[in-house]
């Protein structure tokens, strides 16, 4: 490869690439090659570091005070099918309690009658669980059921 | 670890956990860029400075919706141009090139040397077509991929590299022999 279609391949690449192989093969063999592809890497690289324009004021105070007021909070938000997956596995669970051992032993110890209160108490846990989160999940909630009769067609 | 070595998706990530002061290190790593941005736009100071305000302001806003896929200063650049869109109202009608004098930073040599080449790429940018002018300062300044350009613009991809390839030669052909190539052999 000459000089010119060296030169011509360093500046085909784009940012945020390495130098191809060819190219530095020939700057192995070519000090001028290699002299001018550093030079110029090293300048097209320190621009990333200029601006166009320079400000002659600082707006940094006035942007975080806008930011500030905004109102806006990025609150972690657990979405629809993580809280549906979570209570997936919850109620699989709730249903295989009684076949645990645990149960069994607790059953022997306070008779057969235990699985009434047992499943009231876990099901108010779990309409607690679900209601939680439902109304975290309105919004989302609303546009599912908002599509749901043109996913049915 | 200190923010100024935080990288910007880091420093997302706080902001969006609830640290929202750390915004501030997006805001002081991007506003000359964002108001680079703006001057093509409205070529125009107090505009540009509105428009840096406002762009901040949306991008904090919209932060949540940051996938942390693509780097965060494309994320940043394409809410900044589709702003610059919105508010002048007509797409890729950019400014002509005003005069400028350089930012400040590190020693006065390297300083001189810096506005040199920056001054000869914005001269090699005006001898660009007007409307693709934007593409060549977004890969140069903000350091953006041909890809991200082309996303972001809507412009081909082709027809981005032709131009950067045209400013990189024009840049090449103008360094030869300055004080930056004289700087580079001491």
């Amino acid at each position: 490869m000459n000089c010119e279609k060296t030169q011509q391949r360093f500046f085909e690449m784009d940012n945020r690439s390495i130098i191809p192989v060819s190219v530095q093969f020939h700057m192995l063999f070519c000090p001028k090659c290699r002299r001018d592809i550093i030079f110029l890497n090293e300048k097209f690289r320190s621009l990333r570091d200029e601006t166009q324009y320079d400000m002659d004021r600082d707006r940094v105070e006035e942007i975080m005070l806008s930011v500030f007021h905004s109102g806006v909070r990025h609150d972690q938000h657990v979405s629809g099918f993580q809280w549906s997956a979570v209570g997936l596995i919850i109620l699989v669970s709730l249903f295989l309690i009684p076949f645990s051992n645990s149960f069994g032993w607790l059953r022997n110890f306070f008779g057969p009658g235990l699985e009434i209160p047992v499943s009231i108490v876990l099901g108010l846990v779990f309409s607690a669980y679900a209601l939680a989160g439902i109304f975290s999940n309105l919004e989302e909630l609303k546009k599912f059921v908002d599509k749901l009769p043109k996913k049915m067609h | 670890m200190d923010n100024e070595n935080r990288t910007d998706e880091q420093i997302v990530k706080q902001v969006l956990l609830g640290v929202i002061d750390n915004f501030r290190v997006i805001v002081e790593r991007y506003q000359k860029k964002i108001f680079g941005i703006g001057m093509r736009f409205f070529n125009n100071r107090d505009d540009s400075y509105d428009f840096t305000q406002e762009v901040f302001i949306r991008a904090f806003e919209s932060l949540s919706s940051y996938a942390g896929r693509a780097p965060f200063r494309y994320w940043l650049t394409k809410v900044a141009y589709n702003h610059g869109i919105n508010r002048t109202g007509a797409k890729r009608t950019e400014s002509e090139v005003p005069e400028e004098i350089p930012s400040g930073d590190s020693t006065p040599e390297t300083r001189h040397v810096r506005g040199e080449i920056r001054d000869m790429l914005m001269r090699a940018v005006g001898a660009l077509p007007e409307r693709y002018r934007i593409c060549v300062e977004l890969y140069f300044f903000m350091g953006l991929t041909y890809g991200e350009i082309g996303r972001i613009t809507g412009y081909p991809v082709n027809t981005i590299k032709s131009n950067v390839l045209r400013a990189k030669t024009m840049l090449r052909d103008e360094l030869k022999g300055t004080i930056a190539e004289d700087y580079n052999e001491l």
